[in-house]
């Protein structure tokens, strides 16, 4: 079954590795222009 | 998740324990598309992760609509790209579309074998903030080597 949860290892390993982009979505301090 | 929408504050713990992993069915050979309950699971990441609004606002309805879009669409970042934007613009949910758009389209990329092109993660929350701007040829275009 490892194949069938791989979407889900795939999503959790990129928001770990996206901490600082989504604390920046997040953030409406970010100046967006 | 509980369909009444409560204001979340991040939980620091949450962020050091390990995500539990829900199964899944993925079909080789295939386009992946993700599911509703990947959406979602996606979505409550995001809020227990980084706070705000849980909860839908309009429900899943308009998800089943952006996902026969995506399906009639040729190509995987034409796919990716109206995936992205209908997301993010869609009120699905009570908060969290940018974020929840974002990594769930990230991961439909990946499923499908096409990595992410742009790193620079300025220009990234820039392009995501703003994706209104953008139509989905542009989107399709900065998915495919970071170009406007």
């Amino acid at each position: 079954m490892a194949h069938c949860k791989k979407p889900y290892e795939i999503l959790i390993r990129n928001i770990k590795a996206d901490d600082r982009i989504l604390k920046g979505l997040n953030n409406s301090a970010v100046k967006t222009e | 998740m509980s369909s009444k929408a409560k204001k979340v504050k991040p939980d620091k713990e949450a962020l050091k324990k390990p995500i539990e992993v829900p199964n899944c069915e993925v079909r080789e050979g295939e386009v992946w598309y993700p599911p509703d309950e990947f959406l979602v699971y996606a979505h409550d990441v995001m809020i227990r992760r980084y706070g705000f609004w849980s909860g839908f606002e309009v429900g899943l309805e308009p998800y089943y609509h952006i996902i026969e879009e995506v399906k009639n669409a040729e190509g995987i970042y034409r796919k990716a790209a109206i995936l992205l934007k209908r997301i993010a613009t869609s009120r699905i949910f009570q908060d969290g579309h940018h974020r929840t758009a974002f990594e769930v389209t990230k991961a439909f990329l990946e499923m499908n074998g096409v990595v992410f092109k742009e790193k620079d993660e300025l220009k990234i929350i820039r392009f995501i903030k703003n994706i209104r701007k953008y139509d989905i040829e542009e989107i399709e275009g900065w998915l495919k080597d970071g170009t406007l």
